[in-house]
């Protein structure tokens, strides 16, 4: 399992994440934390006109490889895709995303962290 | 140093392999494994004697009773304390609980402060956060340094200035390791105390695994311990009260029920005289109170005193080699205070990697089949205090080796080729 989660696109990808840092003129602003932990992240959502998709998303956040490189797929991923699709993503999508075929529970933990994060963003919209 | 090898074998889950690799358990400080002689002693009680205990005459009831006390006698004993002194509770935290519940609620009035620190587990520090929210008294945190070492000036001027009921400190810190001076907490204690008492409660969760505990010479009120992490079962711990308080009711039960009572009647209940039962409400867990008491007997074979020099050669062991390895940072204290003296550290040695995220460092370990805790491991105040997202933490029992943390520094390298950094 742990060959898996390592692998060097993954490695490469929390070290150059994707859309990292705040985004001027969010229109939300959430953050989440693993409390186990205590790593967290914080996302910036743009809605686009009709208030449907998401326009655009940065973010920021501390943690792990898997945490961070998670989050940067994801941020790429949910570029214009709507609401509803976004509440539909699950544990096996991000699997999916990372390449991963199997994962422990605490470290799915770490793998969802951002898509709760993006989630209760648009929740609480 | 201890017979490792001769003592692995006694631990049936150290024989395991973990991911095809031999296991390496260095996550003590969580929970110790159990030798079979006590996962024996609990697999005897429910073969041979499990009923009820107290007042049961047939005899199974008896026989019960009887392992009951004798296993309450012996744990006492090992801690140096009176068997009423002690209060059989599930764990540390439920210990500390009771002091809030027992102790703190009728004591502590509006205005009165409690004491604790920047370097508490959460079980020490959470608890006491909501005693205030209950009596309106007001809690002071005690600072450390930068070595993590507890500010006795601070504490010192706590005890200058406000009128404090109770100190509570953690005897050994599970994140960085760091021994309390409970001889010199308890100097400033007495130095300070006026017409009230001033009540000290050590968190001994991480101490009583290390180190020779006497209750009575320890001096404190109260002391807190878990079984699990001293190789006992989990689900079982205590918490000691010097008789004096229990007699004078100063500490009174915060659990109701049956077994604690002397006498019940429709307007009011007297409890039980008896000081061993009137903290017993509802049936114990006998079975596990007996594996307790077999992981006692089981230390004091082996004798404190040798565990402690040996978790203090481990410690030492552990610091030299990892201090070799430039990515990694140890917290906690290194050096100690003077030279000549011993280094008031025991039992973990936890630390930072300037590249790798501590999760990461403890999942490729794993892969290595070594088991380490990665996180702020429940002291999130002293994690942030010092800015640490979270660290990796190795800890140590009887069983462990210097090559267990040659196996570490090994497993240290494998990370090294992953992330090529």
């Amino acid at each position: 399992m742990t060959d898996d989660l390592y692998r060097e696109t993954i490695i490469t990808e929390a070290r150059h994440p994707q859309n990292y840092g705040p985004l001027e003129g969010a229109d939300i602003t959430q953050s989440q934390v693993n409390p186990s932990c205590g790593d967290s992240i914080e996302v910036y959502v743009k809605l686009d006109k009709e208030g449907q998709k998401i326009a655009d998303l940065g973010w920021e956040g501390k943690g792990c490889v898997v945490s961070m490189a998670s989050m940067s797929f994801l941020s790429a991923k949910v570029k214009g895709m709507s609401f509803v699709k976004i509440n539909q993503l699950t544990t096996d999508d991000l699997k999916q995303m990372l390449g991963v075929e199997e994962i422990t529970l605490s470290r799915e933990k770490c793998m969802m962290m951002g898509l709760m994060a993006i989630q209760k963003a648009l929740r609480d919209k | 140093m201890l017979g490792s090898q001769m003592l692995k074998s006694q631990f049936p889950i150290l024989s395991r392999y973990i991911n095809d690799k031999p296991l390496v358990y260095l996550d003590n400080a969580a929970t110790s494994q159990k030798p079979q002689g006590v996962i024996t002693a609990i697999s005897n009680y429910y073969t041979g004697h499990n009923a009820n205990v107290h007042r049961g005459v047939h005899r199974l009831s008896d026989e019960s009773t009887a392992v009951f006390e004798e296993s309450r006698n012996t744990i006492a004993k090992f801690f140096g304390a009176d068997s009423q002194e002690l209060i059989i509770t599930r764990n540390a935290t439920e210990a500390i609980n009771g002091v809030a519940y027992g102790w703190a609620d009728h004591i502590l009035k509006e205005g009165d402060v409690i004491v604790t620190s920047l370097m508490e587990h959460h079980a020490n520090f959470v608890v006491w956060q909501e005693v205030c929210k209950r009596t309106g008294a007001k809690l002071e945190l005690v600072g450390v340094d930068e070595n993590g070492r507890l500010r006795l000036d601070e504490l010192r001027q706590k005890l200058e200035i406000f009128p404090i009921k109770l100190v509570a400190l953690v005897h050994v810190s599970n994140a960085t390791g760091t021994v309390n001076s409970v001889k010199k907490i308890l100097q400033l204690i007495k130095q300070h105390q006026k017409d009230t008492p001033i009540r000290l409660l050590i968190d001994g969760a991480q101490s009583a695994p290390h180190m020779p505990i006497n209750f009575h010479q320890l001096g404190a009120d109260f002391y807190a311990f878990s079984g699990h992490k001293m190789l006992g079962p989990m689900g079982v711990g205590g918490l000691l009260v010097r008789k004096e308080l229990l007699e004078s009711g100063e500490m009174s039960p915060w659990l109701f029920g049956g077994g604690m009572i002397f006498s019940v009647l429709p307007a009011q209940t007297e409890f039980n005289p008896d000081l061993a039962e009137r903290f017993v409400a509802g049936t114990p867990d006998v079975a596990s109170v007996v594996g307790l008491a077999a992981a006692c007997e089981y230390l004091y074979q082996l004798d404190m005193r040798k565990i402690e020099q040996h978790d203090r050669e481990l410690v030492l062991y552990a610091l030299e080699k990892l201090q070799q390895i430039p990515e990694i940072k140890i917290i906690g204290p290194v050096k100690s205070l003077q030279t000549g003296q011993q280094l008031d550290r025991l039992g973990s040695v936890a630390f930072l990697h300037q590249a790798v995220h501590a999760h990461d460092v403890a999942q490729i370990l794993d892969s290595e089949g070594i088991a380490v805790r990665s996180g702020h491991h429940c002291t999130m105040p002293l994690h942030n205090y010092f800015g640490w997202q979270a660290t990796t933490r190795v800890s140590f029992q009887v069983y462990t080796s210097k090559n267990d943390i040659d196996s570490l520094v090994r497993g240290l390298e494998k990370i090294k080729q992953v992330f090529k950094s």
